[in-house]
């Protein structure tokens, strides 16, 4: 290897290099950190719903006029709907995850405890009995709501029911270390009392925030959500689309003084929930790649100027025995040499920049890995980018070497 | 040491055939110190590469050191070309960026010496030209006949068997060209055989053959008694 000579030619000459070298360490410090974010957030988006995705969807449904006792009304909506061929279970419901709106609350478990910041905070899903059968999520421990425990709820009711289901992440939250089934919880957000039984305990889903801090922590109460409201709706494999499609003519067979609209399928809401870590993703790969193509192109650009700088040095290196090969490798081992400095330097900043992000823009902490893949990325562009030119070294004849131009 | 038998080199083009060597042959033996000269286009520079196996030839035999290097791949005539041959340019060939040292180790890591090898080839051959003392200088720093020893230096460091001399003193003064005249006769005093291409009819005279080319021919073959003539 003709490393040491190489590296005296790059100190005899260094602003070409350097160059190159500080474009390699930009790219990477700013590469290494889209890495980063655009993995993060296709991991955010390929998170689980904790939903029976393929087969739910939602809907809306709005009461014209005074034509309707609410309550009854959405009892009847609701008889209709389970009635459907395919259809395995459909409630009222206020939150579904990933469906962007519902509530939150506190909660804590001493009547003089204080709740501040998001440590206790959970979201809230309303809905009948049939709110875990409609979402196709799974009771691990305890049991689900009674028919008789469901009460209807109005806007504007303040939820205090005398018992919950609780997912699986709250449940260690509240009580780590032990079973939570049986305990008493306060959902109101205000002081008092803890007056909610928890009587279940349901698998992991996603809450209506899935960027939210605890994603995973919810309450469900046993209120039937009345009037003009959402619907989700789960059906058997397959049929979903086929009830999709004629759950207006349905809800019109029972009342036509109403609106139906919003029927969204869970690929709808998901993709709605993520749209902007995908329009991020989308954007940052774009720069990412644009940066990897003008630093491809500047060694490009750099090493086809060299290589016709050093035509007689090429050709009498061939005149003095040197191989092709050996061309070829000297042309692949300066570049290695000025991007592992590159790479050197632009580690550094990678981890400055990424400081920067952590404290300005609330991003995560670049975990070290990524800078061995960002430098490896690097490293095959350089040796890519460079290969060209190189080759076109390797065709120059060595008798160059005798001609005195 | 290199024998050439009605060689021709045939430069072709869409729209034109130039013939650099016709029937060319020629018997350098081993210890002989050989002159081409001829006019411009007369083929020496083609002859030059083709015996420095730089370029191949049309038709014809060649024999470098009893090797047949006809049909050899590139791979195997860097080799051969490595190992045999020490090449002395007009412009001296020196990389500006390398010192001495590295300038002369060039042909040594083609060669795949070990370093200590190297190191003491590099050393033995710039000093035999009188430049042992400036291993850490690099070529700008060198006026242009010390340029030429070290190139010199360069050629001799693999312990070639054949020299072959582009116009070496063809970028030099008159007294700078004198020494490194000098010092080629000496290297071929000590059996290395040279083979020098030059425009220079007193230098040519001063090998022990010189040969004439006119249109890619020899039309002319002088015999010199070199040792007298050095002598004198």
């Amino acid at each position: 290897m003709e490393i040491a000579p190489i590296l005296k030619s790059l100190r005899k000459n260094p602003v070409a290099g350097l160059l190159i070298s500080a474009q390699i360490a930009l790219t990477l410090a700013i590469l290494a950190n889209v890495l980063f974010v655009v993995t993060e957030r296709v991991a955010t988006m390929s998170m689980s719903s904790g939903v029976d995705e393929p087969n739910v969807f939602t809907f809306g449904s709005q009461n014209i006029g005074n034509s309707r006792v609410p309550v009854d009304g959405t009892l009847a909506d609701l008889e209709a709907i389970n009635a459907l061929p395919g259809v395995i279970a459909a409630t009222t419901q206020i939150g579904v995850p990933m469906g962007q709106s519902g509530w939150q609350t506190s909660i804590t478990l001493k009547p003089e405890e204080q709740t501040e910041g998001p440590e206790r905070v959970a979201a809230v899903y309303m809905g009948g009995e049939r709110l875990l059968d409609a979402l196709g999520v799974k009771l691990l421990e305890g049991r689900n709501f009674r028919a008789d425990e469901v009460t209807p709820w109005m806007s504007g009711d303040q939820p205090k029911p005398p018992v919950v289901l609780i997912s699986k992440a709250l449940a260690e939250r509240l009580f780590p270390g032990e079973s939570a089934l049986g305990k008493m919880i306060n959902i109101t957000g205000d002081p008092g009392e803890p007056a909610q039984q928890v009587i279940g305990i349901t698998d992991s889903l996603a809450s209506p925030w899935p960027r939210s801090r605890n994603p995973d922590r919810i309450v469900f109460v046993p209120l039937r959500p009345s009037g003009s409201t959402s619907f989700v709706v789960r059906t058997e494999p397959g049929e979903r689309d086929r009830v999709m499609a004629g759950i207006e003519e349905a809800l019109f067979a029972v009342d036509r003084n109403r609106i139906v609209d919003g029927i969204r399928d869970f690929e709808a809401i998901r993709d709605n929930a993520f749209e902007s870590d995908r329009s991020m993703a989308v954007v940052l790969s774009a720069i990412a790649l644009a940066l990897l193509a003008v630093t491809a192109f500047g060694i490009v650009g750099q090493a086809s100027f060299w290589v016709t700088q050093r035509t007689k040095q090429i050709g009498t290196r061939r005149a003095l025995g040197a191989k092709r090969s050996d061309i070829l490798r000297y042309f692949q081992t300066e570049n290695a040499l000025i991007t592992l400095l590159g790479i050197a330097a632009g580690s550094a900043l990678a981890i400055a920049v990424n400081g920067l992000l952590v404290k300005y823009l609330s991003f995560g902490a670049l975990p070290w890995n990524w800078l061995p893949l960002g430098a490896l990325i690097v490293l095959v562009l350089g040796q890519l980018a460079v290969l060209g030119p190189a080759l076109r070294a390797t065709r120059i004849a060595p008798a160059i070497a005798t001609r005195t131009a | 040491m290199l024998t050439m038998k009605s060689l021709k080199k045939v430069y072709r083009t869409a729209l034109v055939e130039t013939h650099a060597l016709r029937d060319f042959s020629l018997t350098v033996k081993a210890g002989d110190f050989a002159a081409v000269t001829g006019p411009s286009g007369s083929g020496k520079t083609t002859f030059l590469n083709i015996a420095g196996l730089l370029e191949e030839h049309t038709d014809g035999l060649y024999e470098l050191d009893g090797i047949n290097v006809a049909g050899m791949n590139d791979d195997q005539r860097s080799a051969l070309r490595n190992e045999k041959i020490g090449f002395i340019f007009q412009s001296f060939n020196l990389i500006a960026d390398l010192d001495l040292y590295d300038n002369v180790d060039v042909p040594l890591r083609y060669r795949g010496f070990p370093k200590a090898e190297r190191k003491r080839r590099i050393v033995e051959s710039l000093t035999r030209v009188g430049l042992g003392s400036r291993l850490h200088h690099y070529p700008a720093e060198l006026s242009g006949g010390q340029q030429q020893r070290v190139a010199i230096a360069r050629a001799l460091a693999g312990t070639p068997k054949l020299l072959l001399a582009d116009e070496p003193t063809g970028n030099l003064d008159t007294v700078m060209a004198r020494g490194v005249m000098e010092l080629l006769e000496e290297i071929n005093g000590q059996g290395t055989t040279i083979v020098m291409v030059t425009h220079d009819l007193e230098l040519a005279r001063r090998a022990g053959r010189h040969v004439h080319m006119v249109d890619g021919q020899i039309v002319d073959i002088a015999e010199t008694d070199f040792a007298r003539l050095r002598a004198a």
